[in-house]
């Protein structure tokens, strides 16, 4: 097992060395043009363009520009051109906003997920089921900024029941930040369950026809049981660690349409606002922090599903 | 002579009425975006043809099409204005199959690039093994890393300024190709992961030895063994590419970094809409709509798709991840 | 007379299908179980033994199966009974083994958890004590030492420990009635005749009824009191099983037993010396040759040293069971795969590590048949274009091919149209016959089989073992066949080399190995060898 964790955390670090390395040559060198020229956004004075250049390294080779753009970008010193203001600090800022939607969707998502996979599995075949299945896809097929859009203008506008978007700190009042959070995070959640729902069921209905379900059967245990102790606990396994990614992906940006739409102000909004503004540093900084904490994620995840599946400990992928 | 595995499958499809039904409301949408200039010819107008002053008749009189505190005139359900018209006085239904046209068209051949590409990735590295599947794998991890929307802002905006040159292909900054690229590009890990995982679990089967066995080399047996075999799993994965594709553009238009305005795409439709919800709801919400309708149909279709020819009845999925 | 434990009376069990009108798997059995006797329920596959017992303690699932008939355990009704009062029974009452272990245990729950699970389920137990009943219970079945044993994950034992786990965990509550399901099929052979050991100790032990369902009687002579034969869901023949052995009343029972190939008898003579054909030299395969830095075990390898030579026109037989390394030397043999040590030759040509273009006058003289006849074909061909490949690889045009496909799928018992079938229309057998035309198609001098028989309905083998036979005759051709069932073995080969952990522990003409060998472990496959009948049944073995 600690050969299992030890070889993980090295390809960890590995990838995120090539993530960086990515992120780099997404911004600085795949695209036509000058690279000062694009930091320095919509319209930049000659000066400004200089000190860019000087800052980043541009005119330098590629390997110098790599390490003077992780400098700036790690070292918290990176700024936007456009609002003058300090990237680290912005992302800190939004980031309790960002957890607090994705936890609370990701709690919901799993709950509901399960709840209607598990009972889509025992309806198999039935007008339930295909009606759940239908509902499901169509939450998949819901564009969340559309949904979001309209859910804040009908539920929050138009009949007040909820907030019409915006965020509450929670040291300010508990309550109220619970309120603000239930349209975004439903609208979020939407999204999922009809994905996690369709997950569970399919790995529950493969469970259930396993060999080993059937000695459960054979062996005289309770249908309860079987249900419980042998055909969730295997075919939930896969989807715990899915939840655990899934949850990883919303926190490092995922959420960003959600946030843009209810006006959170998280992580996201900030990346979505500097996009609209063609602002490159706020963009490269949050790419690069979410890739980081998804490869970070990824790792616990996979140390996580070898503690679930012993099968998993012996040999490698 | 015989049933041939594919003809089976059809045969089972068909009896899905629903996946069928639903497979030709898609087909019913494409062809309205195909259809976009008729329309244009029978509404009177094209789709960034603005008119922020002109008038229309109504209710035996005349009223403006745009107000004069920017008010859009609702659908007047005729010819003209059939879904009333936007913030600058574009005919809304003429602009929607325009956009219609545009995300189709980029999610259709985002789809099929990420196809082209993920089938090539994930057969010579299943096949090969060793360090050429290293080598994929971990391209396909880096890329896996980034959250799809994430990624495709990030590329969408690094483009935006300049374009894009790979090679002796030039695409211009704001252009469709972009897009493609982009959503094209992200998509791929989503593709190659199950494609690589199928042909490690062919590569042991017997029949791939017994070819080489009888001589073929290894492309010969990469095209003629492995490649019939992949089919069933690149053509369940098909339909759902393309529905997240099309997600994916309207999401990147609606952040500002796909199809840029005036063009007209679904994503952009419903960005400009939503500021107007309060007052021309009719905006957001018919881009919006249509969208779903796609995106479902592709989905309950692409369910279909899969029920019959993937016969172990529940196959996880790997490919709509939000 | 005692009432039976167990008592069927036209049992029928009809299933419906996805289109079309349902299908009745069980039409109309009738048997019966007394307690501490052991009867055995043959047949092929696909001819309901399995769905039998299923559907006794209703295992076959609710709503999908129709149950007619009775089935009386202990006088109670089965059939038609709520399933609370099965479940009582379950597990406490009758007992099942299944087939694979592998399987059909809870891979992510512990062997000694999965027992105590059962033992909870029916009884007041703690589970402190549960667990220290599995413990003792694995030690009775041989799996020592029983506490730490418990603690182990299914993968992680052998399949004749999880098999006998499994035993363990059935008899945990003390049932009357034992059923298993062919639980040697996945077996190796020394590990079968443990297990069917242990069966039938713990019969006499327990005084319990056994139903044992098999395809195989070889295990029937082995452990049977009374035999019921089945076929396309019918009882054909019941009876004691010295009397069915000896006079079978039904035709289907008499071709059944014939088939079955028996290791009495005398072998074959070896052919006077000739020169090599195939020789392999020292050849050694690492294990995980795929994997990278994981997998490599050192000093283990999957081949160790082995040599072997076959000669023109002889059958030279390879035994040993499975991880013995005999499929790998087989592929290393074709070249299907680079051996990390030692030396290849065909006709005094070295092929050790030759590349593609290199090959091809191996690939010409040197065909391989595959063991699973649903595997060796690609689904997506038909079967006639899977025969032609080799053929039209050589730039042969295809009318040609299209005619030598058709002599070839006459010459090996199909008819010329088949060609234009899919591989799912076809039989097994059928399918493997056509993996004997695709080798015949470049009239090679020698043919690998690897298990050829092993996936084939009994009556089968026997058909396939002719023509196999009538080819080499014809042709001359040498083979190199690859076994783990010594009747087989005995019926056709004129040497035999025996494998074992990588190595090949001793060869020689097929007399000399089977009635006096030297290597202790084949003498242990040789005792392990089932009975060919009931007479000939070993004294209980420990």
């Amino acid at each position: 097992m600690t050969r299992f964790v030890a070889g993980r955390l090295v390809q960890m670090v590995a990838v995120l060395f090539a993530v960086s390395v990515l992120t780099f040559l997404i911004f600085n060198v795949i695209p036509n043009g000058d690279p000062a020229q694009r930091m320095a956004g919509k319209s930049p004075t000659e000066t400004q363009v200089e000190a860019i250049r000087a800052d980043w390294g541009f005119d330098e080779p590629l390997a110098v520009q790599y390490v003077r753009t992780m400098e700036q970008v790690l070292g918290g010193e990176a700024i936007s051109y456009f609002t003058q203001l300090n990237v680290q600090q912005e992302i800190l800022a939004g980031l309790p906003r960002t957890l607090a939607l994705a936890l609370g969707a990701a709690i919901l998502w799993m709950v509901f997920g399960i709840a209607l996979g598990v009972l889509g599995a025992l309806r198999a075949g039935r007008l339930s089921d295909r009606l759940l299945t239908f509902f499901a896809l169509a939450g998949v097929s819901l564009p969340v900024f559309w949904l979001g859009a309209i859910l804040s203008h009908f539920l929050g506008y138009q009949w007040g029941l909820f907030p019409n978007g915006g965020y509450v700190p929670f040291a300010e009042s508990p309550l109220d930040w619970a309120y603000h959070l239930v349209l975004p995070c439903a609208t979020l959640a939407v999204l999922f369950v009809g994905f996690y729902s369709r997950l569970v069921r399919s790995n529950v209905l493969d469970t259930m026809g396993e060999d080993f379900v059937r000695t459960a059967r054979a062996k005289g245990l309770s249908e309860r049981r079987v249900l419980l102790a042998h055909v969730l606990r295997n075919s939930l396994i896969p989807v715990v660690t899915l939840w655990g990614l899934d949850f990883g992906a919303v926190v490092a940006g995922g959420a960003i349409l959600t946030e843009t739409v209810f006006d959170i102000q998280g992580v996201g909004q900030y990346a979505a606002e500097s996009v609209g503004q063609l602002d490159v540093p706020p963009v490269l900084a949050v790419t690069l922090f979410g890739a980081f904490f998804i490869v970070a994620l990824n790792t616990v995840v996979d140390i996580a599903y070898a503690l679930l599946d012993p099968r998993i400990r012996v040999g490698g992928r | 002579m015989g049933q041939s595995p594919w003809r089976l499958a059809l045969r089972r499809l068909r009896r899905d009425r629903i996946a069928v039904a639903f497979g030709i409301l898609f087909a019913v949408l494409a062809l309205m975006a195909l259809a976009a200039p008729l329309w244009a010819e029978v509404a009177g107008r094209g789709p960034n043809a603005t008119n922020e002053t002109g008038q229309i008749a109504a209710d035996g009189g005349a009223i403006d099409v745009v107000s004069l505190d920017g008010v859009p005139v609702g659908p007047q359900w005729r010819a003209e204005y059939l879904l009333g018209a936007d913030a600058n006085g574009r005919d809304v239904a003429v602009r929607l199959l325009y956009g219609a046209r545009n995300s189709l068209l980029i999610g259709i051949a985002a789809a099929l690039l990420t196809t082209i590409l993920a089938t090539l990735v994930g057969l010579v590295a299943g096949f090969y093994g060793r360090w050429v599947d290293a080598v994929a794998r971990s391209a396909l991890d880096v890329i896996w890393a980034f959250p799809v929307v994430l990624l495709g802002v990030a590329l969408g905006t690094a483009l935006a300024l300049g374009g894009l040159t790979v090679g002796p292909i030039d695409l211009a900054a704001g252009s469709i190709g972009i897009s493609i690229a982009v959503i094209a590009v992200v998509y791929v890990p989503y593709m190659a992961r199950p494609i690589r995982g199928e042909v490690l679990a062919l590569r042991e089967r017997e029949f791939v030895a017994a070819a080489r066995a009888q001589g073929a080399s290894g492309p010969r047996t990469m095209a003629g063994e492995l490649l019939p075999n992949l089919a069933p799993t690149v053509v369940v994965l098909a339909p759902l590419m393309v529905a997240n594709a099309i997600l994916l553009e309207a999401a990147l238009s609606f952040l500002g970094v796909g199809v840029v305005p005036p063009d007209p795409s679904w994503g952009n439709m419903i960005d400009a809409g939503t500021e107007k919800l309060v007052t021309a709801p009719h905006l957001a919400i018919a881009p919006g709509l249509m969208l779903v309708a796609a995106v479902l149909a592709l989905n309950v279709f692409g369910d279909g798709v899969r029920d019959a020819l993937d016969r172990r009845r529940g196959a996880a999925w790997g490919a709509e991840r939000p | 007379m005692s009432e039976p434990l167990l008592d069927v009376r036209e049992l029928a069990v009809t299933f419906a299908a996805e289109e079309g009108p349902p299908v009745a798997a069980v039409r109309g059995v009738s048997l019966t179980v007394a307690p501490g006797e052991v009867v055995a329920l043959v047949g092929e596959s696909g001819c309901g033994k399995s769905v039998t017992a299923l559907a006794l303690t209703g295992l076959l699932g609710t709503g999908a199966a129709q149950i007619a008939g009775s089935a009386r355990y202990d006088g109670r009704e089965l059939v038609g009974a709520p399933d609370h009062d099965l479940r009582a029974l379950r597990g406490a009452e009758i007992a099942m083994v299944f087939q694979d272990p592998l399987s059909s245990l809870n891979p992510v729950v512990r062997v000694g958890d999965q027992i105590a699970e059962q033992i909870r389920a029916h009884g007041p137990a703690g589970r402190r004590e549960a667990l220290e009943r599995a413990a003792a219970l694995l030690d009775d079945v041989g799996v020592e030492p029983g506490a730490e044993r418990s603690r182990a994950f299914p993968h992680e034992l052998s399949g004749g420990m999880r098999q006998r786990a499994m035993i363990a965990m059935a008899l945990s509550c003390a049932p009357r009635l034992l059923i298993a399901d062919e639980p040697t099929t996945a077996l190796d052979v020394t590990v079968q005749a443990q297990v069917l050991a242990l069966i039938g100790q713990l019969r006499e032990r327990t005084g319990a009824g056994v139903l044992l369902i098999t395809h195989d009687f070889g295990v029937v002579a082995e452990l049977a009191d009374r035999v019921a034969v089945m076929r396309d869901g019918r009882i054909v023949e019941q009876g004691g099983v010295e009397e069915v052995f000896d006079a079978p009343a039904d035709p289907y029972t008499r071709a059944l037993i014939d088939a079955v190939p028996s290791i009495g008898g005398p072998p074959r003579a070896p052919l006077a010396d000739r020169a090599p054909l195939l020789e392999l030299e020292r050849i050694d395969v690492a294990y995980g040759a795929r994997r990278g830095l994981v997998g490599r075990r050192a000093g283990r390898r999957a081949v160790d040293g082995a040599t072997l030579s076959v000669a023109a026109g002889e059958t030279v037989a390879l035994v040993g069971e499975s991880g013995s390394g005999k499929s790998t030397l087989a592929r290393a043999a074709a070249r299907l795969l680079v051996p990390d040590g030692g030396r290849i030759a065909f006709a005094g040509q070295d092929f050790t590590r030759a590349r593609r273009r290199g090959l091809a006058p191996l690939r010409r003289d040197l065909q391989i048949v595959f063991q699973d006849p649903y595997g060796s074909l690609n689904p997506r061909r038909r079967v006639g274009a899977s025969v032609a490949l080799a053929l039209r690889l050589r730039g042969v045009g295809r009318d040609r091919a299209e005619r030598r496909v058709g002599e070839l799928l006459e010459r090996v018992g199909l008819e010329a149209g088949h060609a234009g079938r899919w591989p799912h229309e076809l039989s097994g057998g059928q399918r493997q016959r056509v993996g004997i035309a695709r080798a015949l198609a470049g009239d090679p001098r020698l043919v690998i089989l690897d298990e050829p028989l092993s996936a084939l309905d009994v009556t089968v083998r026997g058909q396939i073992l002719e023509l196999l036979d009538g080819l080499q005759r014809e042709h001359g051709i040498a083979y190199l066949l690859i076994s783990h069932d010594l009747a087989v073995v005995r019926q056709v080969a004129h040497r035999v080399a025996v494998m074992h952990g990588g190595r090949i522990v001793e060869t020689g003409s097929a007399a000399e190995i089977l009635a006096a060998p030297a290597d202790p472990f084949t003498a242990q496959l040789l005792a392990a060898v089932p009975a060919a009948h009931p007479r000939d049944r070993a004294a209980v073995r420990r």
